[in-house]
């Protein structure tokens, strides 16, 4: 089992993946993505949630864990049986835990990935995140469609784009 | 045995008792904790070498859920910390991270400021403890000597003056001849450490302490309640309470009745009991009592939410119930008010961790929640004729506002989610329930905010036994001559900012200038002789009849405001951080302190007085000469607003 979140991260199953993404990405990824109907789909949030309220409930068919201690994510990671295990990073479930429960949570993760479709996902990494990450298969980061640099402006009317000529060693299809 | 102090040093809990002498004990008290493997075989090893190092023996673990089989070890967090880790988080750890001193009293069956066989529950305590009061006259916040110092002894004032050093061998000698059991002292827990490093510089004491032994507890920031709060650290002596009648908020709100309540119910000393918040005087109350029960105490918090269909997450996932009033005046208008409403649904609805998969069984938190509202029934009743109880009912309103909200707390020993979603969901059931009663027995619903209603209409005592026959909740009914709901800035109503007269003649103010802690002085002070103006008034025509002494007390003050001591302009408020993006007159203040090295910490309170509201530069409160008049002059016109449009209302009604 396959699904694309975005059209340059595909996620497969037995594999645990680290998503960097802005939340519009992974919340257009998941609404009316018909291969989540089809299957057990499990959202993990911890204290607070930026995904959860953005989700169309009626466009996906999921189930939602909230964990609001690492211990509980601990917990929870063992109990599934989801073919899909979605986990939106909260870096405050560690806090005060300890540091060894995050790479817990990270091995947690890896085995639960040998058989299912796992995803840890975070719109910013921070050091618990990375921490979870380094033992994903895969790691993908998705810049922001914002971040990108802004396309060049035509000013005014029919300005000539190489008013020098075209640059050396280029060719047109005119001059093929 | 009335016990005074307790502590916990070197595995040995020590005890004090009331009075000239009172019985000092050392109980030993080894660490242990109990632990549940869900797979012992698989963890052989680990069994096995826990057992060559400490004592362990087999037992049954008693959990709100169930009972376990498992072991108890003797020995500290630290190893239960260890098995933990080479569990891989599958070890269940349970008692780990108690008080010694709790647990020792829990076993024993000893109760803190209680006589022997007492009950814990009873409302009639002993509160007449010997006490002195000690106040320093020098400012807190900078450093230097010890100039001035008074102590209240026996009725008689004495003050010490002079060089410190005689001052602090002065005072020692004056307490350790009272040796009273309490001590009264502003701003102690920052005095008394400055105090106690003197006083070990120039080779002397300072008597607080009846071992001469002190206890440090740590200052902290905190988030509670989506406020950043301090907690400023202190020394606490062996043996007498202290208490910092400044900064104690239990003090403050419920006296030193209040605190040895709280101490007697939470099994804490009460030195604890005058620092902590009502939160953890709450929770330490449901852990002493899962102790004398023979309950175990979740080390961690693991027991998740249960698998939810995004539907219904969406559906329970509310708050409480709030019905918008429309901005006016009311006459004849009724409130009605359950008495703790969230815990008294918590006790009626059996609301419980362990009854969300077992309703039938009776629950942990409604049992231990019982008795403390029985006791809120009747304090509530008597302070109306008693006014000793007043302090007693505060403690107790506080611990179960609290209780509530420590169920959805993430570290709640004896909390969940679910229960949370479960109290508010009762909670907005009863309020739409109530206002279909009233509408039904022809009243007018004016306003709702989550355990209250308020109501327009006649045949009240009917409306109240029906309510409490059909909800089987405990209310209190308020009847006022008049009450205002003032707009929000888009004219529709404010939930929260309303005041009125009782028929009795007093005032309920809420949410307006005079009531916010961060109002000047001097504004606060005109609102409230407005207000007490307003409040001679019965009818509507009364109130209209105020307009022209309202108002030429406004244009007074208004004048005279630029010659107003720049004190009593100061502005209190809690700063959130130390780093604060966007020029705010918070942020001018933490650079203020910081000029004068005053160390700051999240959740401190700050006073300045705003100097230019353009750049927002202020003035510390006790440094300020000036202040900008045109600030504080739209200040004091939105307090005028508040007042006056009570006025406007009374005269479009006809007044």
């Amino acid at each position: 089992m396959e699904f694309d979140l975005h059209p340059s991260v595909t996620l497969r199953s037995g594999t645990f993946s680290a998503v960097v993404a802005p939340e519009e990405v992974v919340l257009a990824g998941l609404n009316d993505n018909p291969v989540l109907r089809r299957f057990l789909f499990l959202f993990v949030s911890g204290n607070y949630s930026r995904i959860l309220p953005g989700i169309n409930r009626r466009s996906v068919n999921i189930e939602v864990r909230r964990a609001f201690t690492s211990f509980q994510l601990l917990h929870i990671l063992r109990e599934s049986y989801h073919t899909i295990v979605f986990l939106e990073h909260d870096a405050s479930l560690y806090e005060g835990a300890g540091g060894e429960v995050s790479s817990q949570v990270g091995e947690s993760l890896r085995q639960l990935g040998q058989s299912t479709l796992v995803v840890l996902y975070a719109a910013s990494p921070d050091r618990t995140f990375e921490e979870m990450a380094r033992l994903a298969d895969r790691v993908f980061y998705v810049a922001s469609p914002a971040a990108r640099p802004p396309a060049p402006r035509a000013r005014g009317r029919g300005r000539e784009r190489y008013p020098g000529g075209l640059p050396r060693g280029q060719q047109t299809l005119g001059g093929v | 045995m009335w016990i005074l102090d307790t502590c916990s040093r070197n595995g040995q809990v020590e005890t004090w008792e009331r009075g000239r002498g009172g019985r000092h004990l050392v109980i030993p008290a080894p660490p242990s904790f109990l632990l549940y493997l869900p797979d012992p075989h698989a963890h052989g090893d680990l069994l096995e070498g826990l057992e060559c190092r400490f004592p362990l023996e087999e037992c049954h673990i008693r959990t709100v859920y169930e009972t376990l089989d498992g072991y108890r070890v003797q020995a500290g967090r630290e190893v239960a910390d260890l098995v933990e880790r080479q569990t891989q988080y599958e070890a269940l750890i349970f008692n780990a991270d108690l008080r010694l001193d709790q647990c020792v009293l829990a076993e024993r069956n000893l109760v803190p400021c209680s006589e022997e066989g007492e009950s814990r529950f009873s409302i009639d305590l002993l509160s007449d403890l010997p006490a002195m009061e000690i106040s320093v006259a020098d400012n807190p916040f900078t450093p230097g000597p010890v100039t001035s110092l008074s102590l209240l002894v026996d009725g008689r004032q004495v003050r010490l003056e002079g060089d410190e050093k005689t001052i602090i061998s002065d005072m020692e000698a004056l307490i350790r001849s009272a040796d009273p059991d309490v001590i009264l002292f502003p701003q102690a827990d920052v005095w008394v450490p400055r105090l106690a490093a003197r006083a070990a510089e120039y080779g002397l004491g300072t008597g607080f302490s009846r071992s001469g032994r002190f206890r440090r507890l740590s200052a902290k920031s905190y988030w509670s309640y989506g406020k950043t709060e301090y907690r400023v650290g202190a020394l606490i002596p062996d043996g007498r309470l202290l208490v910092d009648t400044r900064q104690s908020f239990h003090y403050r709100e419920s006296g030193l009745a209040g605190i040895l309540l709280g101490a007697r119910l939470s099994g804490l000393p009460p030195n604890l009991s005058a620092r902590f918040t009502s939160g953890t005087l709450i929770s330490s109350y449901e852990v002493y009592e899962a102790l004398r029960q023979g309950i175990a105490v979740p080390y961690r918090k693991s027991d998740p939410e249960a698998v939810r269909r995004f539907s219904s997450l969406k559906a329970a996932d509310r708050g409480g119930m709030m019905f918008q009033p429309r901005p006016g005046i009311y006459t004849a208008v009724h409130e009605i008010d359950f008495t703790s409403l969230y815990p008294s649904l918590i006790v009626r609805d059996n609301l419980s961790p362990e009854t969300l998969a077992h309703p039938g069984r009776r629950g942990f938190l409604p049992g231990v929640l019982a008795p403390l509202i029985a006791m809120r029934m009747e304090t509530k009743q008597k302070k109306a004729h008693d006014p000793r109880y007043a302090g007693l009912d505060a403690i107790l309103k506080w611990m179960l506002v609290t209780c509530f909200g420590y169920t959805g707390y993430r570290n709640a020993k004896f909390g969940r989610i679910e229960v949370h979603e479960a109290i508010t969901g009762s909670a907005r059931d009863v309020l739409l329930h109530v206002k279909d009663i009233a509408e039904e027995m022809g009243f007018a619903v004016l306003h709702g905010i989550v355990d209250c209603l308020w109501v327009q209409g006649e045949a009240v005592t009917a409306f109240k036994e029906r309510v409490e026959r059909e909800t089987r909740l405990h209310t209190v009914v308020d009847a006022y001559d008049w009450l205002v709901f003032l707009p929000m800035a888009d004219r529709s109503g404010a939930y929260n900012r309303y005041y009125g007269r009782f028929a009795d003649g007093s005032l309920k103010v809420r949410g307006i200038a005079s009531r916010r802690g961060d109002t000047p002085v001097c504004i606060r002070n005109v609102q409230q002789e407005m207000l007490a103006l307003l409040g001679q008034a019965r009818t509507l025509p009364e109130i209209a009849s105020f307009r022209e002494p309202l108002r030429e007390r406004y244009r007074q003050i208004r004048e005279t405001l630029p010659l107003v001591r720049p004190a009593e302009m100061a502005i209190s408020r809690q700063i959130s951080t130390l780093r604060y993006r966007h020029a705010c007159p918070e942020a001018s203040a933490v650079q203020a302190c910081a000029a004068e090295g005053i160390a700051l910490s999240p959740g401190m309170e700050v006073s300045y007085v705003v100097t230019d509201a353009r750049t927002w530069a202020v003035d510390l409160d006790w440094k300020a000469t000036r202040f900008d008049v045109g600030y504080y002059q739209r200040l004091l016109q939105k307090a005028w607003e508040e007042v006056i449009f009570a006025v406007e209302q009374a005269e479009m009604e006809g007044g």
